[in-house]
């Protein structure tokens, strides 16, 4: 059968079903797929056929994946295979162990297929801060995918995997499907296990799904979600029944549009679809009404203090001695620390680690770190108050300008954070979002749109774009390759 | 600033080129400059106490027991320098 490199997981697991097709089949049709496409979009960092097809030999007899091929970042540890965080620093890096979501992806029978592209240790919104190569964006390889998880989006996209799995810190999923034309989500914290995720910034970070349309979406987070007893941080609270989720009726939901992320300035094609996304979904009988989030505006600002006063520490452990690079010839512990350290990370990870330290440092602590703890609290409550009023969702662009130049922004990493002003105050709160494709722009980049929910109510976000997707096509597009 | 660039790299233990602390030290000030919104735009007085991740933080206890842990050989696969069963690291205690 031709081009199954092409169909959702949802379309690939009927044919499986019927016997119509293999695994095997999948995987050699996605992998030659990504063997022709993969040259200009340079998604993958390892890609292993063989590996693949020794993986479908032994499948479990039955599983919700069985048979399908999942991308993954390479930040989450898969065993026996490098894992890098796309530095330099982690060279070599094989993990000993299986992250918590890699091992329930291959319980449900996934094929563990590549590890994908993304900003040195999620560091960036572009994945020009990959310490190998950057990644292109499948629409335009004059732009980039986004990031921090642009090469997870980007090979959906390119039809290069059926499915893949992200992070999301301030954005690192939802942006770059956005930027990408796929469907991306971050859960809500503590719903996805972080066990065998290497940390970015811990209060923050969550793992999501990357898939062609929400169904897909949907079923990857049902596999991957629940609690660990190995994430202290994951949230003991059963996982709902999400593809009983999609039906397309949105009547008497009530979606919040805050007007904060409608400004003056903004692009008017990003603008224009939002609004059209709204009165499609008004047209299908949701209550639209008009919120509030007013501390939206510092929402960038406590974030760049808090994401990098935890990576500060938490990128401490790359030392030189346990795993990864170390410099040549130190003269004594210090000076492995500072060169290892020093040249094995990359720009952007460095000017992290310095301001993080640097919010942490003695006499600055109270005025940044502990400063922005307490604004978090004013944006968590700002969330609240939207639910409390009885809103079921917020709708907003995901991103306030379509793809960028590559090298447009990385010479300015201010410009760069600033990408990310309508993804980071979800992460801050901790509440879920997705963001799925809601038109494209008269140059032919998508668009997309965020739909946001209380916590644990993811279910209620795939109603909604379910319900948004089943009357409309933005998401059957396919880049020209 | 470039003395500030220099006394935290040496507290986050990397070595920077001069190259870079220039360039950190101008790139910084932006963002400092930026992220000081919150001390001359906000006054939160008691509105807000601090929070440190999304969900109540409550301790998260498990049973005691002993599991199976991995060998010292997967431990010590990716060592940049290792001894029998030790990652081996140059001498930290000067003569």
């Amino acid at each position: 059968m031709d081009n199954l490199y092409s169909l959702t997981a949802g379309e690939l697991l009927g044919l499986l079903d019927k016997k119509t097709i293999k695994p095997e089949e999948i995987i050699e049709s996605v992998y030659s797929r990504a063997q022709s496409v993969d040259k200009k979009i340079k998604g993958y960092l390892n890609l292993d056929k063989e590996k693949a097809l020794a993986r479908a030999k032994s499948l479990p007899a039955s599983g919700r994946l069985r048979g399908i091929p999942v991308a993954i970042k390479d930040n989450i540890c898969v065993e026996g295979e490098l894992t890098t965080c796309a530095s330099k620093i982690l060279r070599g890096f094989k993990p000993p162990y299986d992250a918590t979501v890699i091992g329930k992806l291959k319980s449900e029978g996934a094929i563990i297929f590549g590890k994908t592209n993304m900003d040195e240790f999620a560091f960036g919104s572009s994945c020009e801060n990959s310490s190998y190569f950057p990644t292109l964006n499948p629409w335009d390889t004059s732009r980039i995918p986004g990031g921090s998880s642009g090469g997870s989006a980007a090979v959906v996209s390119a039809d290069e995997a059926v499915m893949a799995i992200g992070s999301d810190t301030g954005g690192s999923i939802r942006q770059p499907a956005s930027l990408c034309g796929v469907v991306g989500m971050k859960p809500t914290y503590g719903r996805v296990s972080r066990y065998g995720l290497i940390a970015f910034a811990s209060s923050l970070d969550q793992i999501g799904p990357f898939a062609k349309d929400i169904k897909d979406a949907a079923l990857l987070l049902s596999v991957i979600a629940g609690f660990d007893e190995k994430d202290s941080t994951s949230v003991n609270v059963p996982v709902p029944d999400y593809l009983g989720c999609l039906k397309n009726d949105v009547k008497g939901m009530k979606i919040g549009i805050p007007k904060e992320y409608f400004v003056p300035g903004m692009d008017k094609e990003v603008e224009a679809a939002a609004r059209e996304a709204i009165a499609l979904l008004k047209g299908k009988g949701a209550q639209v009404v008009d919120v509030s989030l007013p501390h939206t505006e510092y929402a960038v600002a406590v974030y760049y203090i808090l994401a990098t006063a935890e990576a500060s520490s938490n990128l401490a452990r790359f030392d030189g001695v346990q795993f990864g690079y170390r410099c040549e010839d130190p003269a004594n512990l210090l000076d492995m620390y500072e060169r290892t350290r020093g040249e094995g990370f990359g720009a952007e990870a460095k000017r992290r680690i310095i301001l993080g330290t640097y919010v942490l440092s003695s006499g600055y602590y109270d005025a940044y770190y502990l400063k922005a703890q307490k604004v978090r609290m004013l944006i968590k409550n700002d969330f609240e108050q939207v639910f409390k009023s009885g809103c079921d969702c917020i709708l907003t662009p995901t991103s306030p300008t379509p793809a960028f130049k590559v090298g447009e922004k990385s010479a300015d990493p201010l410009s760069m954070y600033l990408s990310d002003i309508f993804t980071i105050s979800v992460n801050l709160a901790g509440v879920p979002a997705l963001s799925m494709p809601c038109g494209f722009t008269k140059s032919g980049l998508p668009i997309g749109m965020q739909l946001i929910g209380n916590f644990f109510e993811e279910g209620k976000l795939f109603n909604a774009a379910y319900t948004y997707e089943s009357n409309t096509d933005w998401h059957k597009r396919s880049p020209e390759l | 600033m470039e003395d500030k660039v220099r006394y935290v790299a040496r507290l986050a233990r990397i070595k920077l080129t001069d190259g870079e602390v220039g360039l950190f030290s101008r790139q910084l000030d932006g963002i400092l400059g930026y992220v000081d919104k919150l001390n001359r735009k906000l006054d939160i007085q008691g509105k807000a106490p601090p929070m440190s991740h999304p969900h109540e933080a409550s301790n998260s206890f498990r049973a005691d027991e002993v599991k199976p842990s991995l060998p010292p050989e997967k431990v010590l696969a990716n060592a940049p320098q290792k001894k029998g069963d030790f990652f081996k690291v140059p001498r930290i205690i000067e003569e």
